[in-house]
């Protein structure tokens, strides 16, 4: 019993801290997955279209890897998760841009054949004894 | 014996306390996420998303109810506000490929009606030709007929006619031409996630992009800037007002300062990338218009911001974008 009794009352406090949270370890795979997503996020040409959301993924990667400096696992895994997200936006954001843009190419050549087709017939009648 | 049972209890009541006081009680609202659970609904009604955006619904869909149930347990309310931003990203994710679907959808359609255009152009061509032929022929044959002066004047009312056409056309051209600038601009201005507001076009910079309590834009935000830039130089007519805006906390005249800094701050960024500062407005508002509750942590953190306004076309904002703080300017 003289033994048992300090084993317990250790054991009841982790118990009593693993209630709120145990001290997890560095969420390596999730930042490796952020900046995974973020690269990717600046090959499809979000760079180059400026995105906010890119930038807000960079800016929450730094604060996820200080988060990991102060010991606070569990910020930097949310930080984490948050800026892979936002990566993933900015990607897709600039999918669809790129998208858009090859549609209003597309739609534009179509009206330049169309004016020009409205332009010939109209002068088609006035030439016609040319 | 006693002396165990007593210590024993008395550390499993302030075991309970230690448990209560560091997870915080949560609000009644989490404005955050019910924005999420509005797009997430939003998305899911969508026929498109099940096709092109599955899995980042699904996500999205996980997300909330992480949130949902964090919210009934009482939990933290940064568990809350962090599932709620998850959802809502993947499910604006998912609007992006709809969007993203719906245009190369369109492409296929508009390439298909190209080629028809192009036939049509041959046809009428051909046509043109055929009946070029025939009319020379017609005319060899009725020129001895034919009354120069008749031909003269139905010639002149055609060409009235054509000249009324082309005014019409040209004046329905320049309306379309201003509807379609507006909407270029917009999509120009996309990736800056631009909103389409009764003040105008807005681009919100989010906190994240300063750092705490300073004034200094970020480094990270320099190619927004340039983007935005690069925008202001294609489109010469418009303007930008920058809004700075901060949370409730500390004095009011403190806030109205550093949110004129920060303003200051992202015009100096986008001086130094070329526009011209006379088509730059800066305003410090501080507190006085939040778009959500400052009483969370989250809240305070989104009205923490930087609001730049589009200006129309001739330079000019429309009466609702000029907010002024009181007593100043």
């Amino acid at each position: 019993m003289e033994i048992t009794k300090p084993v317990l009352i250790t054991a009841a406090a982790a118990l009593l801290l693993g209630a709120c949270g145990s001290s997890p370890e560095r969420p390596d795979r999730q930042l490796a997955r952020a900046e995974s997503s973020i690269q990717q996020a600046e090959r499809t040409g979000a760079r180059h279209h400026g995105s906010l959301a890119l930038d807000r993924a960079r800016e929450k990667l730094n604060q996820a890897r200080q988060a990991v400096d102060r010991e606070d696992m569990e910020l930097a895994d949310r930080l984490a998760q948050e800026a892979e997200v936002d990566a993933r936006l900015a990607a897709a954001q600039a999918d669809r841009y790129e998208s858009e843009d090859a549609l209003r190419e597309v739609n534009d050549s179509i009206e330049t054949l169309r004016r020009e087709l409205e332009r010939s017939e109209n002068q088609g009648g006035i030439n016609q004894g040319g | 014996m006693r002396d165990l049972k007593i210590f024993m209890k008395a550390g499993a009541v302030g075991a309970v306390l230690l448990v209560l006081a560091s997870c915080s009680s949560t609000p009644e609202r989490v404005e955050l996420l019910e924005q999420a659970q509005a797009m997430v609904s939003e998305v899911d009604r969508d026929p498109l998303a099940g096709q092109v955006a599955q899995v980042e619904l699904q996500e999205a869909k996980n997300a909330l109810e992480r949130a949902e149930v964090a919210r009934e347990d009482d939990a933290d309310i940064e568990i809350i506000r962090h599932n709620a931003y998850l959802a809502l990203r993947n499910a604006e994710i998912a609007k992006q490929r709809i969007a993203q679907a719906q245009a190369q959808r369109e492409i296929d359609q508009s390439e298909a009606r190209r080629n028809r255009v192009i036939m049509e152009v041959r046809t009428r061509e051909a046509e043109r030709a055929r009946r070029l032929a025939e009319a020379r022929s017609r005319e060899a044959e009725q020129r001895a007929l034919e009354a120069g002066m008749a031909r003269e004047e139905a010639e002149r009312a055609r060409q009235d006619a054509l000249a009324a056409r082309q005014e019409s056309e040209e004046s329905r051209a320049r309306a379309e031409a201003a509807m379609e600038e507006a909407r270029n601009l917009q999509q120009a201005l996309s990736t800056l996630e631009a909103e389409q507001t009764n003040r105008g076009l807005v681009v919100t910079l989010d906190d994240v992009l300063f750092d705490t309590g300073k004034a200094e834009l970020k480094a990270g935000a320099e190619v927004s800037m340039a983007r935005l830039a690069a925008v202001m130089q294609e489109y010469p007519d418009r303007r930008l007002m920058i809004e700075g805006h901060t949370d409730s906390m500390g004095e009011e005249d403190y806030n109205e300062i550093l949110s004129r800094q920060r303003a200051e701050s992202v015009r100096d960024a986008l001086v130094k990338q070329g526009v011209s500062p006379d088509r730059l407005i800066t305003k410090g508002l501080g507190e006085e218009f939040p778009v959500t509750t400052n009483d969370t942590a989250a809240g305070r953190q989104q009205n923490r911001r930087v609001e730049i306004v589009v200006s129309s076309e001739d330079g000019e904002f429309p009466a609702a974008a000029n907010r002024n703080t009181m007593g100043s300017l």
